[in-house]
């Protein structure tokens, strides 16, 4: 034990993986401690505290790549999610839309931003309709006409108009060259983008995360990841 | 199948068509452009400039129009009332409150062909923010174009056999205090 703990600790998450990886992952070992919900009851002056042992969500048997360090690695989905990509999202948030800690979810760390900017823009586009923040009692919001948006990178609040896109020499960093081939019918399928370089204007997918659908070479209006595994 | 003599089929090809557009949740310049190459008569093989080919577009649902990005609060509408200081300049988001069809109006104005035929297809475009059309204009219409935009799905819009179906990507991992991960204490407040 002590000398696990002197590897865990001196090298890293390399060894990490190889220690414990295989052991916590395709092995079925049963967990050490099982997960609790805590239930608080209140008998009269007495408060009765209880963890209660529920039912604890397991990673389905037989992932396509059993040694990958990474839930996205183990089920090759690299490059294959998007912001719509609900089912796969939902596996990583908290009840009321917040991200769970990636100790805790075994996420690599880029991988973790992903999905976290993902589960932003699905909030933003209204796809996760049941994971609203947790509103003080009796509190009736104001019902003000929402707005339909999707891909919304940044946050709405923290953005200005452009009031000025600039004169022909120097023109406001346009969203990238859109090549419609399919126009005549109708369909947004076979797009393609093109980077633009220019100064920063309209907010699009940053370049920095090519993983984003629209940045892909075939385009980006094509199928998320839950679509095609519900055979769609 | 026996073919049309001479006026059917000259009527055929000719006759102006209606199409309905459902706006909702699509980004507007996609409408636009569909509409725009329909209303000039661009999708036809015997499409010419001053033959009038044209057809009729009716968009409903503008009201629920869908932004990418953060347009609505980026994008700027201009405009000068030609007076001294008359210059307005409106978000996306004030110009839609005000007037829920402007914004496809203004897209398709300004994908249409800058000639003085321009106005006279603008009148055949009938653009309603909701699903509330005439019923004469409903008689009209022939076919329904598809959506340019594919909705994705909510969470609550998948069945429960779906979600069932589709596999648990992680199990938790967390560490008690020796610093080796085993699964532990998660708080669920129910």
């Amino acid at each position: 034990m002590a000398a696990l703990n002197v590897l865990v600790s001196g090298c890293g998450r390399f060894l990490r993986g190889l220690l414990t990886g295989p052991t916590v992952t395709s092995w079925a070992r049963p967990p050490a401690r099982w997960l609790r919900e805590v239930v608080e009851i209140q008998e009269g002056k007495t408060t009765i505290i209880e963890g209660r042992i529920t039912g604890t969500p397991r990673e389905s048997p037989n992932p396509p790549n059993p040694s990958g360090q990474c839930p996205i690695c183990r089920w090759n989905l690299k490059h294959k999610y998007s912001y719509e990509d609900v089912l796969l999202l939902s596996q990583f948030i908290r009840p009321h839309g917040g991200m769970l800690p990636r100790r805790v979810t075994g996420l690599c760390q880029e991988e973790h931003r992903k999905i976290e900017e993902c589960v932003k823009m699905a909030h933003r586009a209204g796809l996760l309709p049941n994971h609203r923040p947790k509103l003080p009692e009796g509190f009736v919001p104001k019902t003000r006409p929402r707005l339909n948006r999707y891909l919304t990178r940044w946050s709405p609040r923290s953005v200005k108009p452009i009031y000025n896109k600039g004169h022909r020499w120097n023109k406001l960093n346009r969203l990238p060259e859109v090549e419609v081939r399919t126009q005549l019918l109708g369909f947004g399928q076979g797009q393609s983008y093109k980077g633009a370089a220019g100064r920063k204007g309209w907010s699009s997918p940053s370049p920095t995360i090519p993983f984003l659908s629209d940045w892909r070479p075939h385009g980006g209006a094509c199928k998320g990841f839950s679509q095609l595994l519900m055979g769609n | 199948m026996a073919s049309l003599s001479r006026a059917p089929q000259q009527w055929a090809t000719f006759a102006r068509v209606w199409y309905l557009l459902d706006g909702k949740m699509q980004p507007p310049g996609k409408l636009a452009a569909l509409a725009s190459v329909r209303l000039q008569g661009l999708h036809k093989p015997v499409y010419h400039q001053l033959s009038d080919c044209g057809d009729h577009v009716v968009i409903m649902n503008t009201r629920h129009i869908a932004f990418s990005g953060n347009k609505w609060e980026q994008k700027v509408y201009s405009s000068h009332t030609g007076y001294p200081g008359g210059f307005k300049q409106v978000t996306a988001a004030q110009l839609h409150r005000k007037d829920p069809v402007a914004i496809v109006k203004l897209a398709i104005y300004g994908m249409l062909p800058k000639n003085l035929h321009r106005r006279t297809l603008m009148k055949r475009l009938h653009l309603f923010p909701d699903e509330d059309i005439p019923e004469d204009i409903l008689k009209n219409l022939t076919e329904e174009l598809p959506q340019p935009r594919k909705v994705p799905r909510r969470l609550d819009e998948y069945t429960q056999e779906e979600i069932e179906a589709f596999p648990r990507v992680w199990s938790p991992l967390l560490r008690c205090n020796s610093g080796v991960p085993s699964f532990g204490y998660f708080v669920l407040h129910v």
